[in-house]
């Protein structure tokens, strides 16, 4: 989408901000409103889509994979998440083509840091890992199907919408020929002689409580903001990729961390002003944190047969 | 909102998704929408809400079979009474039974041969008593939730079914009942709902006598166990576990081979004393064939012996037609039955893991398919030892006329056969070409046209000798003036020895064997040098030959034909008229054979007291030379073995088999073969005194005295004693079993005597201990081969040696290299072997071809006598094949005895004649075999017959 605004117009913006007003009607620190729905689409293990405002798009789809890997090489347990972002034509004309890949890249990359320690942060995401030699690879696909700003803030609530609505099966191992061992599906309602796929498979969810968000906050003349429109990205000078994980080791009293920081686009920060903009991540996140678990708690699976488009 | 068009019966969609796991491992979910319907029928007949959507055929006319448990009622079976039981449906007292789709699809899943008879029963031969109720499509009977979670998913469709159909037919008076295969299913469901019976209880309660016969089938069921595990192979142990095994000695090596005689059963030799474990059924666990295998000894309370039982796998199918998908068929019954006769047990073992595959690449054809349409199908390799071979192909149609060839990838635990895939095709089955290429295949051959570079090495057509260059230390010797003459087969193109001899003086004669010289052609390092060691034999086929060497050479610039003159290498005796050798020299020559002779036309010289030229002469010396030679030998020890090879005379044109050659023998085939003796006994004495660190030799090994037993144990029963102590104790204990009433019996204690040894083996001088020099068969110290160059490759090896140890030639690099001839000699005692397996195979597929049509009455002799039958060998075609006894009341086979008994008379015993009918049995198209009957002495029971000696598959 391309934006061209006067510079009388971006004074007016910028001026604006500085004074807590945003073009649109919003303070520096709001969201515009977000729409988050599981269960999109039937064909993946896990899916979500966020939308910010009518105008952000996003669709995020999990597939999980049985990967065997060589044990006496790797003898670190591995992330098992993989993340890639695809930006659709339909949200940018300069997406066409091979146009989005390197932002896709881009952010994709930036996913993968936030979630390296995903395995600390996460409390049963271990139970990925089958046996020596097998574990679950989650695949997490990012459509990007509109572009209106905010891309990392609506893909991180995606994705982890979408890792709240993965459904794992549940397996069983048994051993196999040189000390090897192969992976079942655990039927819990075995017996009476029908054909194995009509038997359905138990289940597990992963614990998304304190996956990490990923904020931008965006330095407008000398107000910091958090989603920002279009326009509004026009008259950056800097911004800042945050990542915030909640942790959750001790109940009721939780804290927040700052999981990774990732300077995008140009423009040079003071020390103070990075600090700044770490601070207002945090207390946007708690809110954000504390809409999201009320949401994922509340919303019920998707009708089936009904689009989510309609 | 909803944008679909309902033109037909649709009620609704609903989103189903299942989860599997596909054969490499992945893990797939699967959502797909179903639609379900309002307009599927019930099968009742008297239905009206349901007679405009199908056939109704149930309670069509009014149950002729009361139960005493229920009223007016309609079964609905569950999917194991299906699986267990489906031979009873075939009953006229099971009737009005709906097979919901749930269990349709799990039979289909679980169980195909339940599968084909159910489908057989639907839709072929049952039609008005049996319904299938499309319940996983009905609106009324389909949920994707769980909604009587006590249940099993299956049980739970089914009483989802069954309420429907309760209150669909309300106003009908009919009771669905539910037939579930236990008291425990009933019990689970009877929660549910009340009109559920257990399969036995339903048919104890029905008011017809034939019920009985129903219940005694279930009882023969009843036994078979219901534990239906899905790994059937134990897991292999890791390769550390198997290497500490292996260090401690808990664990031993070996190749593991299969018995010829029943493929159940399988050996592995476990050390250099040639001890062996015996490993039976499921204890093989995925081993083929050949493969290399680690082996753990089981407890002593599990050993066990020898069936001593013919299974065949094609004769297992020729009572039960090939499955091609059966994992199922259930092995229950199939498991040895051994354990009852504890008394002479072996060390008995199982396999514990693969060290080493012997997979390679199989010809054979795939089974005829009963379910149309199907992918996976089961292929059997020609090769009989080879278990049948799971493959997954769209294209059965065609194939299944044609000769393939598959590869095995993996065998996983939980499937009885190895998987593998289609690799290529051969060929139409049943044609010459194809069944030649296949035995080619199978046996290892390398039959390709020679290559560009090989035949760049050949000399030009025109080639001539010429005594101009020849120079070196010891000079090619001009002998044209000599009368030498070759005898042979008639038809022989590639004639590779010639002979002559001269009076010399009083008492003293002058004797040459002269040997093509095919390495002053053939030098080492060449192209053609190394084609020829890799196919290291010419192959004899019935119909062709495979030559080592290109044809310019084999047939005509080596082969020493009559008026031409040829290179030779010669090796020339003076001995006495008493046959004791003066002196022996070797050297290069230069020859012009006087006339090349057939046996038969050398005979007739000899023999003719008019003839009186050189050629008659000289043959006349070594006639009567080689008689002292022969009887020396003889005296010695030599043995006079006997095959059961024969030969067909081929016509040409169609290549097809016009009869069976009669194998005369005439003094001349000793003749020549007594001097082919001396000559490779006189050449290995040489080259062993100058190289007896790389000599090439031959060398065949003392039977141990166990292996004798077989033959002593059917002497003894014909009452005769063979010693075994020595060769020459042997030769003479032979030589006294003569019966005047079964003049063939020697010949077949001959033969067993063969069966007894193992096969003689090429090797280098200097790798085993001198006196495993010796050749047990002919009775002397040291042999090798020599006169041959031709057609073995081993003669040109020898050649070179002998050329290079008398200075004849240079010392070529690689030639007195000991690990290289060790080298050499592995792979042509290989190449070797397997000529000689597919010039038997090619006799088989030969004789087939020959009794198209025919039915001939023969002599045959029992060759052994086994538990289920007895093996007959029919001389004058070489056939070797089982009768199996099917038991009846008064015959018995007794196994100790080797006799067949009928009430309690011995009738049949080993090594006897019988009289067989032999014939094609076409039964089977694509695999027609030579079918033995027995006609004398005759016996109930004893009917069909299994060719041994062919490969399966291989006959025409």
């Amino acid at each position: 989408m391309e934006i061209n605004l006067s510079d009388d117009e971006k004074l007016f913006l910028i001026a604006g901000v500085e004074a807590d007003i945003r073009n649109d009607g919003r303070s520096c620190q709001d969201f515009r409103t977000i729409v988050l729905e599981r269960g999109v689409l039937s064909g993946t293990n896990g899916s979500c889509r966020v939308q910010l405002g009518q105008t952000t798009d996003i669709l995020t789809g999990i597939k999980l994979e049985l990967e065997s890997y060589d044990s006496a090489t790797e003898k670190e347990a591995k992330q098992p998440m993989q993340f890639h972002v695809d930006f659709s034509a339909n949200a940018s004309s300069q997406f066409a083509g091979k146009g989005g890949d390197q932002y896709g890249e881009e952010i994709s990359a930036a996913f993968q840091v936030a979630y390296s320690r995903s395995l600390d942060i996460m409390s049963n995401l271990s139970k990925t890992h089958l046996a020596e030699g097998y574990r679950w690879k989650i695949n997490v696909d990012v459509s990007v199907l509109q572009w209106a700003g905010s891309i990392p803030d609506a893909i991180s609530l995606a994705v982890i919408g979408a890792l709240s609505d993965l459904e794992i099966p549940e397996v069983e191992v048994a051993p196999d020929d040189g000390g090897k061992v192969s992976i079942v599906l655990k039927r819990p309602r075995i017996g009476g002689n029908v054909r194995d796929e009509e038997v359905p498979v138990q289940m597990w969810r992963l614990d998304v409580q304190s996956c990490p968000l990923l904020l931008t906050i965006s330095k407008i003349g000398t107000a910091n903001l958090v989603d920002c429109s279009p326009e509004e990205e026009c008259c950056i000078r800097s911004q800042l990729l945050i990542g915030i994980a909640k942790s959750v080791s001790t109940p009721g009293n939780d804290t927040y961390q700052t999981t990774c920081i990732k300077q995008l686009g140009g423009g040079l920060l003071e020390m103070e002003s990075i600090e700044n903009m770490i601070e207002m991540a945090q207390k946007t996140s708690i809110g954000l944190y504390e809409a999201l678990a009320k949401r994922l708690k509340a919303e019920e699976k998707r009708k089936p047969g009904h689009s989510f488009l309609l | 909102m909803d944008l679909n068009v309902k033109q037909s019966g649709i009620h609704s969609c609903v989103p189903h998704v299942s989860y599997f796991k596909n054969r490499s491992g992945k893990v797939y979910k699967r959502a797909a929408e179903r639609y379900l319907r309002t307009d599927l029928p019930c099968g009742l007949a008297q239905c009206a809400a349901c007679k405009d959507f199908g056939k109704n055929p149930l309670l069509k006319t009014e149950n002729p079979v009361k139960n005493s448990l229920v009223g007016r009622h309609v079964l609905i079976v569950d999917s194991t009474s299906l699986i267990r039981f489906y031979d009873l449906f075939d009953s006229e007292l099971l009737r009005n039974i709906i097979v919901t789709q749930t269990v349709w699809e799990g039979v289909k899943a679980k169980a195909i041969p339940a599968y084909k008879k159910i489908n057989a029963l639907c839709y072929e031969e049952a039609l008005d008593r049996f319904h299938v109720f499309m319940n996983e499509f009905h609106f009324e009977t389909f949920s994707e939730k769980p909604k009587f979670e006590d249940l099993s998913r299956g049980e739970e469709l089914l009483i989802s079914t069954v309420h429907y159909l309760a209150a669909h037919w309300e106003q009908q008076n009919v009771i669905p009942v539910v037939l579930v295969f236990d008291d425990d299913s009933k019990q689970r469901i009877k929660k549910h709902y009340e009109n559920v019976f257990y399969l036995k209880e339903y048919i104890q309660n029905i008011e017809s006598p034939g019920k009985q016969a129903l219940l005694d089938q279930m009882a023969a069921y009843e036994n078979s166990g219901s534990a239906n595990e899905k790994q059937i192979f134990d897991e292999y142990l890791s390769h550390d576990k198997i290497m500490e095994g292996i260090a401690n000695g808990s664990i031993k090596r070996g190749t593991f081979s299969v018995s010829r005689e029943n493929y159940r059963e399988a050996t592995v030799i476990i050390d250099d004393q040639l001890n062996s474990w015996f490993i039976t059924g499921s204890n093989c666990n995925r081993s083929v064939n050949g493969d290399v295998v680690a082996v753990q000894l089981l407890p002593e309370s599990r050993w066990t012996c020898p069936e001593k039982k013919i299974r065949l796998r094609d004769v297992e199918e020729y009572v039960k037609t090939a499955d091609d998908m059966g994992n199922e068929e259930d092995d229950a019954d199939d498991e040895p039955k051994a354990k009852k006769s504890k008394k002479n047990t072996v060390p008995t073992a199982k396999v514990v893991g693969i060290i080493k595959r012997n997979w390679r690449q199989y010809c054979g054809m795939l089974l005829p398919s009963t379910v149309k349409g199907a992918k996976r199908h089961l292929f059997c390799p020609a090769e009989r030892l080879i278990p049948r071979i799971r493959i997954e192909t769209e294209q059965a149609e065609i194939l299944s006329q044609q000769r393939i060839v598959v590869a095995i990838d993996h065998w996983p635990r939980d499937s009885k056969y190895p998987l593998g895939h289609y690799v290529r095709s051969i060929g139409e089955m049943g044609s010459r070409e194809t069944e030649n290429e296949v035995l080619l295949l199978e046996h290892d051959i390398p039959h390709a046209p020679f290559s560009e570079a090989v035949l760049d090495c050949l000399p030009r057509e025109e080639w001539e000798p010429d005594l101009s260059e020849n120079r070196g230390p010891l000079p090619r010797v001009d002998l044209r003036h000599l009368t030498i003459c070759s005898v042979d087969p008639l038809g022989c193109t590639d004639i590779d020895d010639a002979l002559h001899c001269k009076q010399i003086g009083d008492d003293l004669f002058e004797v040459g064997v002269h040997i093509a010289d095919v390495t002053h052609f053939v030098r080492p390092g060449t192209a053609i040098d190394d084609e020829a060691a890799l196919r290291g034999t010419t192959v004899y086929l019935c119909d062709r030959r495979i030559d080592m060497l290109p044809c310019l050479l084999s047939s005509n610039l080596c082969s020493l034909r009559g008026e031409e003159e040829r290179y030779a290498f010669s090796c020339i005796w003076t001995m006495t008229s008493s046959a004791d050798i003066q002196s022996v020299k070797y050297h290069k020559s230069l020859i012009k054979s006087k006339a090349a002779l057939t046996y038969e036309k050398a005979q007739e010289i000899i023999d003719d007291p008019k003839e009186t030229d050189d050629v008659a002469q000289g043959l006349r010396g070594l006639m009567k030379l080689s008689k002292v030679l022969n009887a020396r030998r003889t005296g010695n020890g030599a043995l006079t073995l006997a095959s059961s090879e024969v030969r067909f005379d081929m016509d040409w044109e169609s290549r097809t088999p016009k009869k069976v050659m009669e194998k005369q023998h005439l003094d001349t085939h000793s003749m020549v073969e007594e001097f082919m003796l001396l000559a490779n006994i006189s050449v290995a004495e040489k080259i062993l005194q100058e190289y007896p660190d790389c000599a090439l030799l031959r060398r065949h090994p003392v039977p141990l005295k166990e292996s004798y037993k077989p033959l002593i144990e059917a002497a003894r029963h014909r009452g005769f004693e063979i010693i075994v102590e020595s060769g020459k104790g042997l030769a003479d204990s032979l030589n006294r079993c003569v019966d005047t009433k079964n003049p063939m019996l020697n010949r077949l204690l001959r033969m067993l005597t063969t069966r007894c040894m193992t096969q003689a083996v090429y090797f280098s001088a200097g790798t085993v201990p001198v006196p495993q020099y010796q050749h047990f068969g002919l009775a002397c110290a040291i042999y090798t081969h020599f006169t041959s160059p031709i057609r073995r490759y081993a003669d040109v090896i020898v050649h070179r040696l002998l050329a290079a140890a008398i200075g004849a030639d240079d010392i070529q690099s690689g030639l007195l290299n000991q690990a290289k001839c060790t080298k050499v000699c592995a792979n042509i005692n290989y190449r070797h072997k397997q000529a000689q397996y597919a010039g038997r195979a090619s006799v088989q597929l030969n004789v087939v071809r020959y009794f198209k049509g025919k039915v001939e009455t023969c002599e045959g002799f029992v060759m052994g006598v086994r538990n289920n039958g007895i093996q007959v060998f029919v001389p004058k075609y070489g056939l070797e094949s089982i009768i199996v006894l099917q038991p009846g009341s008064d015959t018995a086979i007794d196994v100790e005895e080797m006799a067949v008994k009928v009430n309690g008379e011995a009738v049949i015993r080993e090594l006897e004649p019988v009289t067989v009918r032999v014939s094609v049995n076409e039964k089977n198209q694509q695999r027609p075999r030579v079918e033995l009957q027995l006609l004398k002495p005759a016996i109930p029971g004893l009917s069909v017959d299994f060719d041994l000696s062919s490969s399966e598959g291989l006959g025409l």
